[in-house]
């Protein structure tokens, strides 16, 4: 399997599959947001957002595809950073399921998270992928005030000082 | 009728901006240092207007008497909604001598008159035992369907509470 950085042109697939993650919840993705998505994926790749995508073997389609957003916060004592990864649209296409590609890429993650320096990675889990994220050393994290209808509970890796597990 | 009014933080309120946040902290068990303060002094000045909101009151006796601030992050967007930024509240803080007046409350409407103008939907916030009931009177709950607990163990061990 070839995992790469997500590139402008891995957008239509991205959308694709973001919708498919959407629609498992519930929550049917309409032009408006097509547009929208397209437009933000477009001006933040490579700025405020990192990708990484795995490619099928048609040329110009994926297999699977996550993003990781880079949060600042204020210092709190102690600390290391005050950066943290907020990690949005890890899908894998349904065919490709099963095959270790979502393991590979939020390893690229979490990689290039601890390179970065950020504190910590933080995401809203489905019901459905939670195990997926405890097996890869995900918490549930402390409570945290979150609206219900985001249908994801909140959950953290701390980078910080962390020994690199294998893979 | 409130005797108190609330303006937008700027870069020069940094320095009391970060004091009362070294008193949030210390209430709470953490241990603030002059290396944290003189980093956190110079964060607060580089990124308020950039990424970072603040709401003060001023206090007679001079300095300010309460803060809160908000950072402001990209967000993809979901089906459905406008949103594109989320937005997590820390410092939260009134000096010893205004407590009990609605400071914390004025700051923390200050912040959220913002993010409403701004779009933003989604708020966290990691709330002190001190602030917990005004937060839930604001309309901030907590997920209850999955009540977690965490250990911090190795070199993490030393930011669990009673630990500081």
């Amino acid at each position: 399997m070839t995992i790469r950085p997500a590139i402008a042109s891995d957008v239509e697939e991205t959308l694709r599959f973001a919708a498919a993650m959407y629609a498992s919840v519930g929550l049917e993705a309409d032009d408006a947001w097509r547009a929208l998505a397209r437009r933000d994926v477009a001006a933040r790749l490579g700025r405020t957002m990192f990708g990484w995508v795995a490619e099928a073997g048609a040329p110009g389609t994926l297999s699977a595809c996550g993003y990781v957003t880079v949060d600042d916060r204020l210092p709190i004592p102690g600390q290391l950073s005050t950066r943290h990864g907020y990690v949005q649209w890890v899908v894998t296409d349904p065919d490709a399921r099963g095959t270790g590609l979502g393991k590979a890429i939020m390893l690229q993650i979490e990689q290039w998270a601890s390179g970065e320096g950020l504190e910590a990675l933080h995401l809203h889990s489905s019901p459905a992928a939670r195990s997926f994220y405890l097996a890869l050393g995900y918490e549930l994290s402390h409570p945290v005030d979150f609206p219900s209808d985001l249908r994801g509970a909140p959950m953290r890796l701390r980078l910080a000082g962390r020994d690199r597990r294998g893979t | 009728m409130a005797d108190f009014v609330t303006r937008p933080a700027t870069p020069d309120d940094a320095a009391e901006i970060v004091y009362l946040g070294a008193l949030m902290y210390k209430s709470v068990g953490a241990k603030p240092t002059p290396t944290w303060a003189l980093e956190s002094t110079r964060l607060v000045k580089e990124r308020l207007g950039r990424d970072l909101f603040g709401v003060v009151i001023d206090a007679d006796e001079g300095g300010l008497a309460a803060c809160g601030l908000i950072n402001v992050t990209p967000r993809l967007p979901r089906p459905g909604r406008h949103a594109r930024e989320a937005a997590y509240v820390q410092w939260v803080s009134t000096a010893p001598q205004h407590h009990r007046k609605g400071y914390a409350r004025a700051v923390m409407e200050g912040l959220l008159e913002w993010t409403d103008a701004r779009g933003i939907e989604v708020i966290e916030l990691h709330a002190t035992p001190a602030g917990h009931d005004l937060y839930r009177e604001l309309g901030f709950f907590e997920k209850t369907d999955n009540v977690s607990m965490m250990a911090l163990r190795g070199e993490a061990a030393q930011d669990a509470p009673g630990r500081a």
